[in-house]
């Protein structure tokens, strides 16, 4: 039924942001871990997005890539991570950008519930002919 | 009295004059395609009958069904977006992996969808009065 892509529209930006606070959580409560399997600090993780292929429109996860940016290395000797000069490497994850990146998920997700909502309205309106 | 032929009507036309029984919805669009008697007449209480061309009568069947299938098509998509969503709530509740959101989604849908069908059964509803109150 076409009369409901808009919200198949919506729901796709939902379930991105929605996916996307839960990288912006993990990011957030690793930040402070020195020791992950691959053997370095936790390193922080972004998600990219890709507008949706085909006949309907919308959005996709495409990938959860890494970031780049050095690791931060604070003087720390008493930290079992510590290298001999008494220096951690420390994640990559600055909790103040992982908070407005929060903010902005959070109201991204309130924008597609925003248009989700209008388009029921619209459709609950459209039935009162 | 006996009215002479008078070939194939359009469907706007000779719909009005069937004898509409008094039973329901179905049996309102079984009188549209009167299959008893010979090629599709139809018997007004109190003109006689009217003789159909066959091609007024098949034309009348096919009103019919170009009333029926869209309608079941439709009843058929409104039930499955219906199920749908207690499918989903029901992995909701069940302690499933599902986005609340997707289970919003669905339930609206469905809601939707059966708010269009009571309209949509109320419009025919009406249509059916109109035409059953009409003089003939």
């Amino acid at each position: 039924m076409g009369a409901f892509d808009g919200l198949d529209i919506a729901a796709s930006g939902l379930t991105a942001q929605r996916f996307r606070l839960d990288v912006i959580s993990a990011n957030l409560a690793n930040v402070n871990t020195t020791r992950t399997d691959a053997g370095e600090p936790f390193r922080r993780q972004i998600v990219h997005f890709r507008a949706r292929q085909g006949k309907l429109p919308g959005v996709d996860v495409f990938e959860i890539a890494q970031d780049k940016t050095p690791f931060p290395r604070i003087y720390d000797p008493g930290n079992p991570d510590a290298d001999e000069a008494g220096y951690v490497r420390m994640p990559n994850v600055n909790s103040i950008t992982e908070m407005t990146d929060l903010i902005s998920a959070s109201r991204s997700y309130e924008a597609n519930i925003t248009a989700a909502g209008a388009m029921k309205e619209m459709a609950r309106k459209a039935l009162e002919i | 009295m006996e009215l002479g032929p008078i070939g194939p009507l359009p469907a706007a036309i000779h719909r009005p004059r069937t004898a509409v029984p008094a039973a329901g919805f179905s049996d309102f669009v079984d009188g549209l395609a009167p299959v008893q008697g010979s090629a599709g007449d139809i018997a007004l209480p109190d003109r006689g009958t009217i003789r159909l061309g066959p091609a007024a009568a098949a034309s009348a069947r096919d009103a019919r069904g170009a009333i029926l299938k869209p309608l079941e098509d439709f009843l058929g998509e409104v039930n499955t977006s219906l199920n749908n969503a207690g499918e989903m709530q029901e992995r909701l509740v069940a302690g499933e992996d599902v986005d609340f959101h997707d289970v919003m989604v669905a339930s609206e849908k469905g809601a939707v969808a059966l708010q269009l069908t009571m309209q949509l059964r109320n419009r025919i509803l009406e249509a059916y009065q109109e035409v059953s109150r009409m003089q003939v």
